[in-house]
């Protein structure tokens, strides 16, 4: 089975010669069907870079990035941007929920641009919000008026509404209080589990980090190490598994 | 100066973005201050026209009834205690012959040179008066003539050359004896001035021992009030003794109303600057919250913010005023040729202004008003950044969220477009002046607060139209729609204003053309080959004695002429009709206002009574059945008034209607303006017209036209007069269109991390695009759909003000063809302004986006 995103001696770099700055240096790295992946790292380390690189947001300065085995490089703005909006779900740290849609509008307005509207596009949102746990009372307000947690669901709903083969979450818990944090973390978990999506976390947060059964761990740009294969598959077993850090 | 130096540091970090600022504000500055140079430039050609016939005397006598008066009135004034010097001259109209300059009107004054020299020339340039190689063969050579030295310049003549000049005695071929400078009295008419010897022009303007007025200078320690009243008790009741100066202010008042015009103009490019500026400005600032919260946090006051962030926008005005006002010098001698030209149409006086010095006041005036533009604009999006609390905006940065509207906005986007209406309803029955002005500025308030339902009216047909992108484009802007109104307030007002003007021009010509066509009917027209609307030459007329020769042609059933003259004191026109023209339909469309006596035009064309026109009647409050007194050469007449007529008076203050008979007699005056012709059953009106053609035109040097022509003479009349306002009209909406667009790329760039995060999660470069141009069209939409509303609801407003303005009344025509035009243009202006804006956000890199905060 072909990987879902695939990674080849990626490089990124902004500006050039002395003045420029590597956020992403050779990372060769492979995200298999159903593979929970937390790149952890400190502030500024490429983390985010490396999830816009799979998004396509950002073009690598060398290397090649594979998604559901398109090389992105040779994508159109129109391909690329049909393979975000059908295979990708991406969940930001700030939310980035459209200030000026109702919730309920932020949720759908992506079913719209893939040809789902009227009642079956009502179903979905309704059916994807309350999987998320954001209760019908909020669907018609504004995400101003939420609570932080409640706009990460709602996040997380309009990510998952197109059904996506793979799931970017950058810092997903980083705006969160703890509760609200680990409320998102089982999300991911079981959305990982029950759907067989693939997820590729970036996290600072080590207690976050755990929930991938994979972690890679992010320096100046270089992954410096690659720990925590699986006790066993819970994708395969359908089990909740926590991973464990080799040696705990 | 610290201050200045800090402030002056943040709008060097901004250059970029507040070019557009600048060139607005310093567009708006160019556009006012060569709108108030201009003014004051005309103002002076105006006045220095009328002064210029009238010398340093201090008074001046006249024919009360208008026309000529007897020359020997002059020794009558001379004889009066404390007249030092009496001068009359005679004033009229000639017509240029020859080829190239064929029609051309020129002032034909007849004077006594050797006496009017104390007088009149005292304003002359060094080197003499006119000039003259020989005052005695002047005065012995009836042929003899001065020409202006511009007029010379022109006809290339030089002393001793011949000029070819149609009077009304005939062609007339003169010789040039001297050439006069172009300062004193050789300003008037613009320097179109031919001075003959007052017998020799008595000769030639057929009118022999007349004087058209006597200019007195009074004895040292007289006072011209005190030689005034004993000029009056001399001299006969048809006479009018005036003080120069009191008729200098009121011809001087007669034009502020039309400067006011200019003013307003002017005013309106400022505040186009404003709503632009402040767009933009709104946008920087919203940028900029982040370090305004800071700097509260910090300790700076709100108090301070703002006037950190108001004497930034001095200095922005400062950039602006400096690139302004030499675009606005320039400007100025581009447009002060048509304003001149438009005033010489409305004033029948030679305005001329060829060149315009930068005097300081309008200068200072404009670049006050740049000033107090940037500072209008900075004060509201300045009060409204620093209002919000410290913690929000750190935490927040530039995000802006959705806001519900206030229950007192609700209702006054209920109440205040209510009371618009209701306003305009009752304009006809209510009492006029303030109210209008209220009503302009309430529909204005209207539309402004129309614009966010508008605009989500609007959005919604277009979002279905143009797919998912454009529905969440317009859904998005119409929740927080700060930009998006500020686009849609410049479009809205600027293409209203230029609907208002256009309205008002084309209104204005239909109705002059229908109000003065109605009551000029027949088949044929017959009149003077020369230019009615001649500045200063006054209209010219023909003998009488044509229209027998007409009424003699084969094919002509009836002939009606009428005769248009003035009386003054108090000012009034005189349209004398020949009563068959009264009597018979086809020659006019009498409608009176109702009220009128049983008989009414009967009695008229009997001469035993008059019919006045609505100016007249309302300004004078002139009642049907009551006595009208007119003052006659002959000596005052009262005749009642049978009925009131609306039509376009021939002077602001009103028109009389009498018979030509009662005119002839009362007047002795056997001239005619015009004649209509009605074409006998079975010819052929092309065939009659070349007959009269043959018959009287070379002779009397006349046109035979149809009436259509006649009326398009009208048209083209009144569209040549408001000629400088579609110049406005067009340059309005250029600023419209870069306003527009400015606005929309603030737009844009405010929601740049929306336009990433939209990326982000899935639209392609194109929707974006597709994204923000329908944001743009619903902009467009519903910013034009106002401007039609309110566009055309103030030009209904503005004709009640027009009153003062014009003199007289006229009536708003609907102009769906400009309304539909103007709309249709805003909507293209707003689309085509968010074509780069469109294209920026498509190419915003979605990565970068989404760390824009």
């Amino acid at each position: 089975m072909s990987p879902v995103v695939q990674l080849e001696s990626v490089t990124k770099e902004y500006g050039s010669g002395a003045s420029g700055a590597r956020a992403v240096a050779d990372v060769s790295l492979s995200v298999a069907e159903g593979e929970f992946v937390s790149v952890m790292g400190p502030r500024g380390c490429g983390k985010s870079t490396l999830l816009n690189l799979i998004a396509g947001l950002e073009v690598p300065t060398s290397g090649r990035v594979l998604v559901c085995g398109e090389d992105l490089s040779r994508l159109s703005d129109k391909a690329l941007s049909d393979l975000r909006l059908r295979y990708l779900g991406f969940i930001f740290q700030s939310f980035n929920l459209l200030p000026r849609l109702t919730v309920e509008q932020n949720v759908s307005w992506r079913l719209g641009l893939i040809g789902v509207s009227g009642r079956p596009a009502r179903d979905r949102t309704a059916a994807v919000l309350e999987r998320m746990g954001v209760p019908p009372s909020t669907w018609a307000r504004y995400p101003s008026e939420l609570s932080g947690g409640e706009q990460q669901r709602v996040a997380a709903a309009r990510a998952l509404a197109t059904e996506p083969k793979l799931l970017l979450a950058d810092e997903p818990t980083g705006n969160l209080d703890s509760a609200s944090g680990r409320t998102m973390l089982d999300l991911l978990r079981s959305l990982n589990l029950q759907r067989r999506m693939s997820v590729v976390m970036a996290t600072h947060d080590s207690f976050a980090g755990t929930y991938g059964h994979r972690t890679i761990r992010l320096k100046d740009g270089r992954i410096v190490r690659e720990a925590g294969e699986m006790e066993r598959s819970p994708a395969a077993e359908g089990q909740v598994l926590p991973f464990r850090r080799r040696g705990e | 100066m610290d201050r200045i130096r800090l402030a002056w540091s943040q709008l060097r970090q901004q250059i970029g973005q507040l070019a557009v600022a600048v060139t607005t504000i310093a567009l708006g500055v160019a556009l006012a201050a060569s709108m108030l140079l201009a003014n004051a430039s005309l103002q002076e050609g105006f006045e220095t026209s009328i002064d210029a016939l009238a010398g340093r005397a201090e008074l001046q006598v006249t024919s009360l009834a208008g026309g000529p008066i007897d020359e020997g009135l002059v020794e009558v004034v001379r004889g009066v205690s404390g007249v030092r010097t009496a001068t009359a001259l005679l004033v009229g109209s000639g017509f240029l012959g020859g080829a190239r300059n064929e029609g051309t009107a020129v002032r034909v004054v007849g004077v006594d040179l050797l006496d009017d020299a104390a007088v009149r020339f005292y304003r002359t340039s060094p080197g003499g008066p006119a000039a003259l190689d020989d005052a005695l063969s002047f005065l012995n050579q009836p042929d003899s003539a001065v020409v202006t030295k511009s007029l010379a310049a022109r006809l290339g003549l030089e002393r001793g050359d011949e000029l070819a000049i149609e009077l009304p005695r005939g062609s007339s071929r003169l010789t040039v004896r001297g050439v006069l400078s172009d300062d004193g009295v050789g300003q008037a008419s613009g320097g179109k001035l031919v001075v003959m010897d007052l017998y020799a022009a008595q000769d030639a303007l057929g009118m022999p021992a007349r004087v058209s007025q006597v200019d007195v200078l009074v004895d040292p320690g007289v006072t011209p009030e005190r030689v005034g009243a004993l000029l009056r008790a001399a001299l006969p009741d048809h006479v009018s003794v005036v003080l120069l100066e009191d008729r200098r202010e009121a011809l001087v008042r007669s034009v502020a109303a039309f400067q006011m015009l200019l003013d307003l103009i002017g005013a309106f490019a400022l505040l186009l600057a404003v709503l632009i500026t402040g767009n933009r400005l709104a946008t920087i600032y919203q940028e900029r919250l982040w370090e305004m919260g800071v700097m509260r946090a910090l300790g700076v006051s709100r108090a301070r913010l703002v006037r950190e962030l108001l004497l930034e926008a001095a200095l922005l005005a400062t950039v602006a005023v400096a690139i302004g006002l030499p675009i606005g010098i320039a400007f100025a001698q581009i447009i002060v040729v048509p304003v001149a030209d438009t005033m010489t149409l409305n004033f029948k006086e030679a305005v001329t202004a060829t060149w315009v010095a930068p005097r300081p006041l309008p200068l200072l005036f404009a670049a006050a008003g740049g000033v107090l533009t940037a500072l209008a604009a900075a004060l509201f999006p300045a009060s409204q950044a620093v209002r919000k609390s410290v913690v929000s905006v750190l935490a927040r940065g530039r995000r802006r969220d959705a806001v519900s509207d206030t229950r007192s906005q609700k209702w006054a986007r209920v109440l205040v477009p209510i009371l618009a209406f209701a306003l305009l309803l009752l304009q006809p029955v209510l009492a006029r002046g303030a109210l209008d002005a209220v009503t302009l500025v309430v529909i204005a308030a209207a539309g402004a607060l129309l614009l966010v339902p508008v605009l989500r009216l609007a959005g919604e047909p277009i979002g279905r139209l143009f797919g998912v992108p454009a529905t969440i484009g317009v859904q998005d802007q119409s929740r927080t729609p700060s930009r998006a109104i500020g686009a849609a307030a410049v479009l809205m007002t600027g293409v209203a204003i230029a609907i208002w003007i256009a309205s008002i021009g084309e209104s204005f010509e239909r109705y002059v053309v229908e109000a003065v066509m109605k009551i000029r009917r027949g088949d044929l027209v017959v009149e003077s080959i020369y230019d009615l609307g001649a500045p200063g030459a006054g209209r010219p007329v023909v003998s009488d004695r044509v229209v027998d020769e007409i009424a003699a042609t084969e094919g002509v059933e009836a002939v009606g002429a009428y005769v248009i003259a003035k009386a003054n004191d108090p000012e009034t026109g005189l349209l004398a009709l020949d009563p068959i023209r009264l009597r018979r339909a086809e020659f006019g469309d009498w409608a009176l206002e109702p009220g009128a006596m049983p008989g009414a035009l009967e009695l008229v064309a009997r001469g035993d009574a008059v019919l006045i026109d609505t100016n007249l009647a309302t300004q004078r409050g002139v009642e049907v059945g009551r006595p009208f007194r007119l003052s006659t050469p002959s000596g005052p007449v009262s005749l009642p008034v049978a009925g009131v007529l609306r039509t376009v008076p021939t002077v602001p203050s009103g028109d009389v209607i009498l018979s030509r008979e009662v005119y002839r007699r009362l007047w002795k005056d056997a001239t005619i303006t015009r004649a209509f012709v009605l074409v006998a059953p079975g010819h052929s009106i092309d065939q009659v017209r070349r007959s009269i053609q043959g018959r009287v035109g070379s002779r009397y040097r006349l046109q035979v036209t149809r009436l259509e022509d006649l009326s398009r003479w009208f048209a083209s009349g009144v569209r040549d007069g408001f000629a400088f306002a579609r110049v406005m009209a067009v340059i309005t909406l250029v600023v419209v269109l870069f306003g527009t667009g400015d606005a929309l790329a603030a737009n844009v760039l405010e929601r740049t991390r929306e336009i990433g995060t939209l990326r982000a999660l899935g639209l392609s470069a194109a929707q974006v695009r597709t994204m923000v141009l329908s944001q743009a069209l619903a902009i467009g939409v519903a910013g034009s759909g106002l401007a039609v509303a309110v566009g055309m609801g103030a030009g209904l407003a503005f004709v009640w003000l027009l009153r003062p303005l014009l003199g007289w009344e006229m009536e708003l025509y609907p102009t769906f063809g400009i309304a539909f035009a103007g709309g249709a243009l805003g909507v293209l202006a707003c689309v085509l302004g968010a074509v780069v804006p469109a294209m920026r956000a498509a190419r915003f890199p979605p990565a970068a986006a989404l760390r824009y905060d």
